[in-house]
């Protein structure tokens, strides 16, 4: 077969054919033939051991062994001659059919190694009977079977070859069409998304694909076959995250309730042990008030205020001995004060560290706390 | 009328291949194994109806059909025929092109017997067919005018040979 051979083994096969082809050496007018058609492509003589009267051999001027390894654009111009010489024939010959016949291979009956097409006149009893083909029953099964075989494999490959040369009415596509192509070959498409980095490559690589993509914008394309993969993995990117936000839904929601449920246990002693702490640090600007007030103003002043507040107090013949306690106890305030506002800070500080531990906060609230009655009973106290 | 092929082409159970101008057919009576028939999707009866883009066509997907069958069957050469008219052996009004995969020794022989005929029959012959030969490159470019002249001539040659084929059949 010509496919199995390198180009130059065809090269030189084909130079010494030609040597040896009648045909060739008629092509080149070497030997005398009846000529009925010539153009640049094709001739076409008379057979001289003809079938019937008229029988016309077209063939190319080129050397080809079998129709298979003819190119197609000549193909095409070889059987527009044929049917143009199959006109002729009726109209010069008279006869009301023709046949054409190819033959390619010794086995189908192939005398000559040069690509030859016959052209016979036909007329109803000229003995030439050799065309009509017999009709066999056969195996049904085996039928279905030689169907699928061809059908699966001869769509593509014709569609493939059709459109590198072309030929097809689909090859000559538009853009929309290539896309659409694309599209429904998902082996093409495959491939092309494997290799989009070096798609120019591959459709050079490819005579078929560069047929296709002659003069289409690359970029489009990429473009295009790009999109539906995004398009497509956002879809699956989009149906797991429903998926998973889902789940953390879920999660988080289980999470919040347990976090609720464990918060309501905790809640209740967070409040037991914050309360306590916002208690003493409400209770600590009014303690620095007092304090300030106290440390600030001195004792003295304080012990004005007492004296003014207990001035207010009608009972006067008292004011001697109340002042003097007062001094007493505005002495004793000073060494309380004193005394507290040494420990002021350490307090707050420590305040945050015994939110943890309930116990020592009672204590030191109840210290502080202690303190500050004593003070206020000392203010209050003075005050009575 | 109703086409046997048509109706071929119109269900889809023989069809192996199909495109917007050709329909290749496995043909569920075959003469050998792997039988095709190409067909133009369009309904013409012979040759001369079938526009010359098409024609091309069919052979194009006949040698693609051919080349396939070929592998698939482990063929050894390949026949396509075409029966041109009822004297040619057509017996369908569609014009269908058969690809016959060949084996060595299988039941079909298109050898046939070659006739003599002498060197003037010959140049007559070929002087006859050179002649209408002459109109296959000029069809294109002139177009209805040619045709018209076309008929004329041909009324005019086929009665003259009609007249001289009487003559020589009368001794």
């Amino acid at each position: 077969m010509p496919e199995q051979m390198t180009k130059e083994q065809i090269a030189q096969r084909n130079a010494q054919e030609r040597e040896q082809c009648i045909f060739c050496h008629i092509i080149s007018g070497n030997r005398p033939t009846y000529k009925v058609y010539e153009d640049d492509k094709v001739i076409a003589i008379l057979d001289i051991a003809p079938a019937a009267k008229g029988h016309v051999l077209l063939m190319p001027k080129e050397h080809y062994p079998i129709m298979p390894a003819v190119p197609e654009p000549i193909l095409a111009h070889i059987f527009k001659i044929a049917k143009g010489i199959s006109q002729a024939l009726l109209k010069s010959m008279l006869v009301s059919g023709t046949n054409i016949f190819v033959t390619n291979g010794v086995y189908a009956g192939q005398q000559s190694t040069h690509f030859i097409v016959h052209i016979i006149p036909r007329e109803q009893g000229d003995g030439v009977d050799v065309f009509s083909l017999p009709k066999n029953q056969f195996d049904k099964v085996k039928l279905g079977e030689l169907h699928q075989a061809l059908s699966g494999n001869l769509h593509l490959r014709l569609q493939d070859k059709l459109a590198e040369q072309g030929l097809l009415q689909e090859a000559t596509v538009t853009e929309q069409e290539l896309l659409d192509i694309i599209d429904a070959n998902p082996k093409l498409k495959e491939l092309l998304k494997a290799n989009i980095k070096n798609i120019e490559n591959v459709i050079e690589a490819n005579p078929q694909l560069t047929a296709m993509f002659r003069g289409k914008d690359l970029e489009k394309v990429k473009a295009h076959i790009l999109k539906p993969q995004e398009d497509e993995q956002l879809e699956a990117v989009n149906q797991l995250l429903k998926g998973k936000r889902a789940k953390k839904k879920s999660k988080e929601e289980a999470v919040v309730k347990k976090v609720e449920a464990e918060a309501k246990i905790e809640e209740p002693v967070e409040k037991r042990i914050k309360m306590p702490v916002e208690e003493p640090a409400e209770e600590t600007p009014e303690e620095i008030e007092l304090r300030r007030k106290l440390s600030m103003s001195g004792v003295t002043e304080k012990a004005k205020k007492l004296l003014e507040k207990e001035a207010m107090v009608p009972s006067q013949s008292t004011v001697e001995q109340e002042i003097e306690e007062a001094e007493v106890s505005a002495e004793s305030l000073a060494e309380s004060v004193s005394e507290t506002s040494i420990p002021e800070k350490p307090i707050e500080k420590k305040a945050p560290k015994k939110k943890k531990k309930e116990a020592p906060k009672q204590h030191s609230e109840d210290e502080e706390s202690v303190d500050l009655d004593a003070i206020a009973n000392l203010l209050t106290g003075g005050g009575k | 009328m109703t086409c046997l092929i048509c109706e071929m082409i119109d269900g889809d159970k023989h069809i192996i291949y199909q495109d917007k101008l050709a329909v290749a057919i496995l043909v569920p009576n075959p003469a050998v194994e792997g039988h095709i028939m190409v067909a133009p999707r369009e309904h013409y009866a012979i040759v001369e109806q079938v526009p010359d883009e098409v024609m091309s066509h069919l052979f194009i997907v006949a040698n693609r059909v051919s080349s396939a069958v070929f592998e698939l069957l482990g063929a050894q050469g390949s026949n396509i025929t075409v029966n041109n008219g009822i004297p040619a052996g057509q017996e369908l009004p569609h014009l269908v092109l058969n690809i016959l995969p060949r084996k060595e020794n299988d039941a079909l022989n298109f050898k046939w017997a070659p006739k003599q005929i002498s060197q003037q029959d010959m140049q007559v012959i070929a002087a006859k067919v050179k002649d209408k030969c002459d109109y296959i490159g000029h069809e294109a470019p002139k177009e209805k005018p040619m045709k018209i002249d076309e008929k004329k001539e041909i009324k005019a040659d086929s009665d003259e040979d009609y007249t001289i084929k009487q003559l020589e059949r009368i001794p």
